[in-house]
């Protein structure tokens, strides 16, 4: 996923640690009108377009209007990848070749889901035309043809995405690939309905009455600036499961608002990330407080083309000179975790957690920044004195969070290192220009994986990626990355991973990670068998259903 | 009187014709354009695509021609970069009346109440109502309207349960809204009017109708108001035009469907059809308002002559 603005809040989903899936069938006591009102922190969606919608917001209306070929849920506490739109799926013996077989499902006109609408939407999507910004998602996963087609070099037929009869979907990789699986849950691997696309040709998307659904809830209300309404899709193949008969997702964009619905019983759940509203929610008592983790971690990363920044010993004093502690108690309000490392907790390689596997790198570092800066000083023959030194740092945004990062770290700088920052806030579209011009030392943001496997927090940092322009190019590590792509073995896999951390981390340090994004959200006690796993939008509802809302 | 329309109208056009060319060449001034964001996973070709479907290859000078071509001859305002598919014309359509319902009873509640309220602190000049009214007036120009609006919406959704948070649909979501937008304005107009009615009460003409024993009704409503409304029928203009602009903040607040946050969101994603298009909206509004206007002026107070301006 592109990055978000920094301040960017979002209900993605966690695992295990605290929260409650409680989605057994104790169903006694079931309200007798099931509904739930769940609030978007957006003014609206961008587009209900799967092939062009790029935001959050859309991405929860489709994780419960439409259904893609897996599902991801927790199960035992763990997140899982349930399937969904198929059934069952195998893959050839060298890899490359994944059939899929699908269930038996209707859209919410009664139109039979076929193989051939999800063929054609992963063509849609990789369209040059349509210029999607996640075809790149597909290409990387190494769909045979994706690449030249959606570089306009090739033809769509030779895309190799077929539809082998109604219900068995057939797609071809150049090479096996470790993480195809985690995909298959995301809008990548929605179907589109080739139908509706040509009639209505640009106002497709624009408009709920331009698509039809194939999820467990259907959507009959969306104004934009006001709120979203789904009811229950009677066509769902899987409708015995789905107890909710109504979910409202007004937009509220301001905090206060939410925060006052939450109170008025208005919404029945909300994300809360300020530590007078936690407290509040606690001492009223009617709420349960439900954290996890999110796949997003904040980091500075540095120009290594710059005077300073191009020597590692230099952009690891500036990294180890952060007292992470202090920082996530400060700025990051205690939500979420400290970061040490790059990969974020509850992040998946195959079926175990990376970071069980791989302690963090940067946890209990005995280097001094100080000296580390000196040495640094003189390998590039720059004056010894550090306060000669005087460091731009772009940060993403100009509100109150972003002036507490910049302010933070001028003074972090400034006493652990002696180093003078210059801060420089700039809005997002002005903040990337400036960062794919290169003018800039230092840079604050944050990046959120696209599916779950580290992969989609490695590879954006290869020769060539393009996707944080910071100069910096390393032989070593795109072997690694390379390796971990070519192979089908989690633990070659987990090893080359570790290797490339510690390269990122410690032996360049190129970045120097602050925090990992937390979830902290307050729910009406009356709500029971939401799920959010990790990669989720926002709470699953598929098993959600209200018991005790009147009392 | 026909003469002075078409001379106005050839002034309106001049005057928008200028409005939207300084916007275009600000807007691109900016740095950053708003397929950014969009283009940064692409590879360099499917960028190049981006920038060619949405027209941004080409010569602002071009660009420029493309645009006032379509707003002139079809009244086409283009098509929007951030909302895929939607057209500018839609969003205003849709929009603006959404906004134009909240600013319009804003404006109303402000008007009515202010002007009551201000005709109340003439009249009693320097006694406890005075002061008690211009208090008021002061407390609602200096509080913001989104501390109005919090407070509105703790206390009457939160607290007394009487009205929703947000949303829009029934009259009951316009009820907030409207008051918190329209509080800041009780106290412009209550200033205003206080101020013109003391002018006026001291005029001769006043004492002269006075002495001739007008009844107190007639001498308010006759004389008084009639001469004292004049400098809030000149703010009037720009306050009609407002009425649609919406308000960013209410409207984020209570979640309004209005067309506020377009023009904030427009800027800061570099939505440039958006942004010239509101522009355009606001700038056509607020032309015609003060037009509007100025003609009132010509029926309501007879010293000004519009056909003899000519």
């Amino acid at each position: 996923m592109v990055m978000l603005a920094g301040i960017v809040t979002f209900s993605v989903g966690l695992t295990g640690c605290g929260s409650k899936s409680t989605n057994s069938a104790t169903t006694d006591n079931i309200d007798k009108d099931q509904y739930i009102n769940i609030p978007i922190d957006k003014d609206n969606i961008k587009t209900l377009d799967p092939s062009k919608a790029t935001d959050v917001a859309s991405g929860y209306i489709f994780q419960e209007s439409m259904e893609a070929l897996a599902r991801e849920e927790v199960k035992g506490g763990k997140d899982v990848f349930v399937k969904a739109g198929a059934e069952r799926w195998s893959v050839s013996s060298n890899g490359k070749t994944w059939t899929f077989h699908l269930r038996k499902n209707k859209w919410s006109d009664g139109k039979t889901v076929t193989a051939a609408q999800y063929a054609y939407s992963i063509k849609r999507t990789l369209d040059p035309n349509i210029a999607s910004s996640y075809a790149y998602l597909l290409v990387g996963a190494g769909i045979k043809g994706a690449s030249d087609y959606n570089s306009k070099k090739g033809t769509v037929d030779q895309v190799a995405v077929k539809a082998v009869n109604d219900l068995t979907l057939e797609i071809t990789l150049d090479k096996p690939c470790a993480y195809f699986e985690k995909l298959l849950s995301g809008r990548l691997f929605l179907p589109q309905r080739q139908d509706l696309v040509e009639k209505y040709g640009e106002k497709y998307g624009t408009t709920y009455d331009t698509l039809v659904y194939n999820g467990p809830f259907k959507i009959t209300e969306l104004q934009g600036g006001n709120k979203v309404v789904m009811v229950k899709n009677e066509s769902y193949w899987d409708k015995k499961s789905v107890k909710l008969s109504k979910v409202t997702m007004p937009f509220m964009k301001d905090e206060n608002s939410r925060m006052n619905a939450l109170q008025s019983g208005e919404i029945d759940s909300v994300a809360v990330n300020t530590q007078e509203w936690v407290d509040k929610f606690k001492q009223i008592g009617k709420f349960n407080q439900e954290v996890g983790d999110q796949p997003d971690t904040y980091f500075d990363f540095y120009n290594t083309t710059t005077k300073y920044f191009k020597n590692a010993k230099i952009r690891k004093a500036f990294s180890l000179a952060l007292d992470r502690q202090d920082y996530f108690k400060l700025i990051a309000k205690g939500i979420g975790k400290p970061a040490y490392s790059w990969v974020p907790y509850s992040l998946q390689i195959g079926n175990d957690i990376y970071r069980s596997k791989v302690p963090e790198q940067l946890k209990g570092s005995k280097e001094d920044p100080k000296q580390l800066l000196a040495e640094g000083l003189k390998e590039i023959g720059a004056d010894s004195d550090p306060s000669k030194m005087v460091i731009d740092y772009l940060l993403p945004g100009t509100d109150v969070s972003n002036k507490e990062q910049g302010d933070y770290m001028l003074n972090v700088l400034k006493t652990k290192l002696g180093v003078t920052v210059k801060c420089d806030y700039m809005e997002w579209a002005q903040y990337l220009a400036q960062i794919d011009k290169g003018k800039y030392d230092m840079c604050f943001t944050d990046w959120v994986g696209d599916y779950n496997d580290p992969m989609t927090f490695f590879d954006m940092w290869e020769t060539g990626a393009k996707i944080e322009n910071n100069g910096w190019s390393n032989k070593e590590y795109d072997a690694l990355i390379e390796d971990a792509k070519g192979t089908m073995d989690q633990s070659k896999r987990l090893e080359d991973f570790q290797k490339a951390e510690k390269i990122l981390l410690q032996d360049e340090a190129i970045i120097s990670p602050s925090y990992f994004k937390g979830k902290n959200e307050f729910v009406a006690k009356y709500v029971k068998g939401t799920e959010s796993p990790l990669f989720s939008m926002g709470k699953e509802l598929k098993y959600a259903y209200t018991s005790g809302r009147d009392k | 009187m026909i003469k002075y329309t078409i001379k106005r109208f050839i002034y309106m056009i001049i005057t928008l014709f200028v409005i939207v060319t300084l916007t275009f060449v600000i807007m691109h001034a900016i740095p950053g354009d708003p397929l950014a964001s969009e283009g940064r996973n692409l590879p360099t070709q499917q960028r190049e695509n981006l920038y060619e479907k949405y027209g941004l290859n080409k010569p602002l000078s071009t660009q420029y021609v493309i645009f006032m071509k379509n707003l002139i001859l079809k009244f086409d305002l283009g098509e929007s970069y951030s909302y895929p598919g939607v057209t500018v014309n839609s969003i205003i359509k849709e929009k603006a009346p959404v906004s134009g319902i909240i600013g319009g009873e804003a404006l109303l509640f402000g008007v009515v109440i202010g002007i009551v309220l201000g005709i109340i602190a003439a009249f009693k000049k320097g006694t406890g109502i005075d002061y008690v009214v211009m208090f008021i007036a002061i407390i609602g120009v200096t509080l913001p309207s989104f501390v109005v609006a919090t407070l509105l919406q703790y206390f009457f959704t939160v607290k007394l349960r009487l009205f929703p948070t947000t949303g829009w649909g029934e009259m009951k979501h316009t009820v907030l809204p409207a008051i918190a937008l329209g509080f800041g304005q009780i106290a412009i107009y209550a200033r205003f009017m206080r101020n013109s009615c003391i002018e006026v009460i001291n005029q001769d003409y006043i004492l002269t109708a006075d002495a001739k024993g007008t009844s107190n009704i007639k001498l308010v409503t006759k004389h008084i108001l009639r001469n004292a409304i004049m400098p809030i029928v000149t703010m009037f203009g720009p306050a009609i035009a407002s009425v649609f602009t919406g308000t960013f903040i209410i409207e984020n607040i209570f979640s309004i469907p209005g067309i506020g946050r377009y023009f904030v969101s427009s800027i800061t994603n570099r939505d440039y059809p958006v942004i010239l298009g509101t522009t355009v909206f606001v700038a056509v509004l607020f032309i015609i308002s003060v037009f509007v206007v100025d003609i009132l002026y010509g029926l309501i107070d007879p010293r000004v002559k519009i056909i003899d301006k000519m």
